[in-house]
């Protein structure tokens, strides 16, 4: 709630943000990382909807997705392996005002922190999730992650993988509560842009599993994929993701997919032949928990302190003459 | 004509009596109608009211009940000891009616005590009375329901719009304290940051408070003082931002407006403004004198919002701050503030009020005005007993209608529950909102229930409802309600009158309640009716509503009269006299206006549906049925259309020319940093050629080679003496367009 005047204001003094506006440091991944498509499309999602850098804070774990709070010029926060969600569900719940980033990896998210997430995914708390997804472990150079392929050769697993590939999709359309769910290719610049901005105009907890190539550790990974358009299927729908005619005439393997729908969600993921890329599943009704559990009152510092005194009283030894 | 019959049609001419006939009715009569309702005590109807305590909820009313209805529909299950929790409970409920028509005034819950304790002093000590203090106490714990319960009298209206009003105003200050609130703490928060950052905040003095008492001894605070020195940050607030952020914040802690908790130390110097007042002068004085004060907490709320979100920039605002005054408040500023309610009552208000309601409506001030209107027969201020004029203070509602930008609402006090929506928008409405509402002085009508009075005065159309609400988009049939009174559509409402005649023999008889039934419950019209007794009773005597159909030249003979009922229920009939017929016909003449704004009988509507038929009329006479043939020709063209348009064509063939697919390049720093002359950035961050001249066809084909997304097309060498052309353009091949 705003005055007119404000607004007016505020309006007189809107700075236009451009890309640069979003940068931080120089980025160290290696050349031709898929992370580097991410940073500048998810750059252009602050720039398209003119977020003010003050305002976004990107927390992410640990791995070489999670470098990517240096790299924007925003409020960050590099936290512990497996504990950027919970990290930013204190910001949100603290400063519902912020825009709330969260990057995490493969191992990040699926393995370590996969508590986590399930609770993160229930909670419903308003942020967007990108999961950077190439498969493997790339900053300790080169260990099998939950993702990867079964067969993949590893430092930890030099005779190759002996599990199947562990799908975040299909364990994410299964978790309680969900609200937003989609997968992205991170060599198809449009619609990983189209599909990040869908996530943050999502009003609750957008995931989106982010299909990363790594050109060091899973080099031979997605290349099939980006020699072959037609190994995607594009989910696309009036309420989704629509590929532009230019994309179209390559990315001909497409599929009308209402994102309201997830029966049909779960079996896409499960029965594909090809890989489901597009807005699986979006429910904006699923109500927020910041906003289930804001307060009544506002914590003003003398109704803190008085409820802290109140508490602490209850461990006061009194006197004995006073009963 | 007979002499009887001259002697009625003198009195009701003239209104004097004759020595021996037309007697004056003297004792108190009843509408013949109303009389099986004066004991209303032993029915269930929508009286007493409970004024919830709730600020959260919209309602702010509800029927007693209504109330009861819902919790035994809780609480009381299907079979026998559901059938007996019931009737004790609606015994319970007669109890609780018999104590608020004898008087009390208590919140329900008290009440109900009240009612329960009476009920169970009656009782015997058997089984029975256990079942009835455990059914009693058992929905007594379920009752939710909390406030005063309120009877329909005098002081109705006032109690239930300034209860309304306070609601209301309660949820509007309670999220606009919110907001101050935060803008206070955070304004706070940035001095005390500042303050933080200051060489004093860090004396070993000041470090020393800020660590508990137990370690007060285990540090060196000076040392503390000397370490912590260095580090002292130097970034602090500028002088003048301080100022202004120092000076927004004692506006919002002083300003008058709003209290804050009382944990708030500090907040808020002076006593807090009223905002109810008894008379238009004390209200107009307060609003106009308010006007800066509340446009300098407006202007202090936008620089502190400003502020804490870092976008006060004083070049481009201090100039609108400086010239910022009460003439730029908006009607979203003042929406932030309370409303202004005035209580009115009729028999205190003057002329002079009348004009500055006017000044009210037409300058469009939040000022919400409770008018009640306690004589809904009423005299002209101006000519005194003036009949014919009607009341103006009846007509005021509809007066102040006219500019079009005030809420209106006029009912009376037996229909509050039921507009309570109404009442709640007017509240809520921007602008001005005028309640002009009906509640009967008790001593005008002895013997009858205030609620039956002002029922009767909405039913006989002395005293219709209906609300305007300016704010509801859609032209007046949005705009303007007549619904809420009882067959809108009708001129009068006739009901079953049914009684016994002199030879004992039922007659049931559709009659209607006319403003003439209405004026018998009041004393003071006597003077306008003579009783007839039952053997004076002629057969040029009509209804009221027959005679006022009447072709004038058929009235001449014809004497109108009331059916009503004296205190032993016996049936007369009241001649009624010109003056009174004059005013029944005015009244009709005011609901006839009003039916024409709701929708009823409108003269344009109506004359515009008789055109529209007489069109279909002639249409169906005189027009060809050749029109669908046309059309069917027409239609193959038209469907044709779509496949006329023009599928989306490739992209033009690309020349000879290096060039790369800018959009689907997935900024992968491949190419930039192979040759970050040759390859560049776009304003989205994806690549082209800036500078085809800055690097080789080597250069090219490599980048090619290497874009993981392949969208670098070499094209075709520029210079042909280039080393090793020949196996640069077979490695280039797959990568050309």
């Amino acid at each position: 709630m705003s005055t007119r005047a404000t607004d007016f204001l505020r309006e007189t003094a809107r700075v236009e943000h451009s890309l640069e506006d979003y940068a931080g440091c120089v980025p160290r991944w290696c050349t031709g990382c898929g992370d580097n498509a991410i940073l500048a499309s998810i750059q252009k999602v602050c720039r398209e909807e003119q977020l003010a850098p003050e305002k976004i804070v990107f927390v992410s774990g640990i791995g070489c997705s999670s470098r990517f709070p240096f790299y924007m010029g925003t409020y960050g926060f590099h936290g512990l392996h497996g504990r950027a969600l919970p990290i930013a569900e204190g910001i949100k719940m603290r400063r519902p005002d912020l825009h709330v980033f969260v990057n995490t990896g493969d191992g990040d998210c699926c393995s370590i922190g996969t508590a986590h997430w399930v609770h993160a995914t229930r909670y419903n708390m308003n942020m967007t999730v990108m999961m950077h997804d190439n498969n493997i472990y790339g900053l300790t150079k080169n260990q099998a992650s939950p993702t990867s392929p079964q067969g993949t050769r590893s430092n930890t697993t030099p005779r190759g993988s002996i599990l199947p590939a562990f799908d975040p999709l299909q364990a994410t359309l299964g978790f309680s509560n969900l609200s937003f769910v989609a997968q992205a290719p991170d060599w198809i610049p449009d619609l990983l842009f189209q599909i990040l901005h869908e996530g943050f105009k999502h009003r609750g907890f957008s995931f989106i599993r982010i299909l990363q190539r790594c050109p060091e550790f899973q080099a031979n990974r997605w290349e099939p994929c980006i020699q072959n358009p037609d190994s995607l299927l594009v989910l696309t729908h009036e309420n989704g993701v629509q590929l532009p005619p230019a994309l179209s005439r390559v990315y001909k393997n497409q599929m009308e997919h209402d994102p309201s729908d997830i029966v049909e969600a779960r079996s896409i993921v499960g029965t594909s032949e090809q890989i489901p890329v597009g807005i699986l599943y979006r429910n904006p009704d699923v109500p927020c928990y910041e906003d289930v559990r804001r307060p009544a009152r506002l914590f003003t510092p003398d109704l803190i302190k008085k409820g802290l005194d109140a508490e602490l009283d209850k461990f006061t030894i009194w006197p004995r003459d006073v009963s | 004509m007979s002499v009887e019959l001259q002697e009625l049609i003198n009195f009701h001419l003239t209104g004097r009596r004759g020595k021996d006939t037309a007697r004056d009715p003297g004792a108190d009569f009843c509408p013949a109608l109303l009389a099986p309702y004066r004991d209303l005590t032993k029915l269930r109807y929508d009286f007493p009211l409970v004024l919830l305590d709730d600020f959260k909820s919209p309602a702010f009313v509800d029927t007693l009940t209504g109330i009861i209805n819902r919790l035994l529909r809780d609480i009381a299950p299907k079979g026998n000891a559901g059938e007996q929790l019931r009737q004790q409970v609606l015994r319970l409920e007669r109890r609780m009616r018999e104590l608020v028509a004898d008087g009390s005034d208590l919140p329900i819950e008290d009440l109900w005590k009240k009612a329960e304790k009476s009920l169970l002093a009656e009782s015997r000590e058997d089984a029975d009375a256990d079942a009835l203090r455990s059914n009693l106490g058992t929905a007594r714990f379920a009752l939710k329901a909390r406030g005063k319960v309120v009877d329909c009298d005098i002081l109705l209206p006032e109690r239930a719009i300034t209860h309304a009003w306070s609601q209301h105003e309660a949820r509007r200050a309670a999220a606009t304290t919110v907001r101050l609130s935060t803008l206070v703490i955070r304004l706070r928060n940035m001095l005390r940051v500042d303050d933080l950052k200051t060489d004093n905040s860090r004396t070993g003095k000041e470090l020393k408070k800020s660590v508990g008492k137990h370690y007060k001894e285990a540090f060196d605070f000076d040392l503390m003082s000397d370490l912590l020195g260095d580090s002292t940050p130097r970034n602090h607030l500028p002088a003048e931002r301080r100022t202004r952020i120092k000076a927004a914040l004692a506006v919002l802690e002083n300003q008058r407006f709003f209290t804050f908790g009382p944990a708030d130390a500090g907040i808020g110097g002076e006593a807090p403004y009223r905002f109810l007042f008894d008379s238009l002068p004390g209200a107009l004085k307060a609003y106009h004198e308010r006007l800066e004060p509340m446009a300098e907490v407006i202007k202090a709320m936008a620089i502190a919002d400003l502020e804490c979100d870092n976008a006060y920039n004083a070049e481009k605002h201090a100039a609108y701050f400086e010239r910022y005054g009460a003439q730029a408040l908006t009607p979203e500023d003042l929406s932030l503030f309370p409303s202004y309610l005035v209580v009115l009552h009729e028999s205190e208000s003057s002329a002079l009020d009348t004009a500055r309601l006017m000044e009210i409506v037409s300058c469009d001030l939040p000022i919400k005005v409770m008018l009640q209107v306690n004589d809904a027969f009423g005299e002209s201020p101006s000519t005194g007993r003036d009949l014919y004029q009607g009341s103006f203070v009846q007509q005021l509602a509809h007066t102040l209608m006219a500019p079009g930008n005030a809420y209106v609402l006029q009912s009376t006090a037996s229909a509050i529950a039921r507009h309570q929506d109404q009442i709640r928008k007017g509240l809520e409405y921007e602008g001005p909102a005028i309640f002009s509402i009906f509640a009967p002085v008790a001593s005008e009508a002895p013997g009858l229930p205030a609620y039956l009075v002002a029922a009767a005065a909405l039913e006989s159309r002395v005293f219709p409802s209906f609300s305007y609400d300016p704010s509801a988009a859609g032209g007046l049939k949005h705009r303007f309600d007549i619904r809420n009174n009882p067959e809108p559509g009708a001129d009068w409402i006739y009901r079953e009158l049914h009684y016994e005649d002199q030879d004992l023999q039922s007659i049931r008889q559709q009659t209607a309640f006319t403003p003439a039934d209405f004026a018998v419950t009041s004393r003071r019209n006597g003077e306008h009716f003579a009783a007839v007794a039952a053997n004076e009773e002629l057969s040029s005597m009509v209804s009221i509503a027959e005679y006022l159909d009447l072709p004038a030249s058929e009235s001449l003979d014809k004497v109108p009269f009331v059916s009503v009922v004296d205190q032993d229920n016996r049936l007369i009939r009241l001649v009624v006299d010109e003056a009174m017929i004059r005013r029944v016909r005015r009244c009709r003449e005011r609901w006839h206006a009003l039916q024409e704004l709701g929708g009823e009988h409108n003269s344009y509507a109506e004359a515009a549906r008789a055109e529209a038929e007489a069109q279909v009329v002639y249409v169906e006479k005189e027009a060809a049925p050749a029109v669908p043939e046309a059309k069917a020709e027409a239609a193959p063209e038209a469907a044709a259309a779509p496949a006329a348009v023009a599928e989306d064509e490739p992209e033009a063939a690309r020349s000879d020319d290096a060039w790369v697919e800018t959009p689907r390049c997935t900024t992968c720093d491949e190419c930039t940093q192979r040759n970050d002359r040759m390859f560049a950035y776009d304003d989205n961050k994806q690549a082209y050629i800036k500078d085809i001249n800055a690097g080789t066809f080597k250069d090219l084909v490599e980048a090619a080679e290497n874009c993981q997304v392949a969208i670098i097309h070499p094209g075709k060498p520029r210079n042909p003496d280039e080393p090793g052309l020949a196996d640069l353009i077979k490695r280039a091949e797959p990568f050309q367009a």
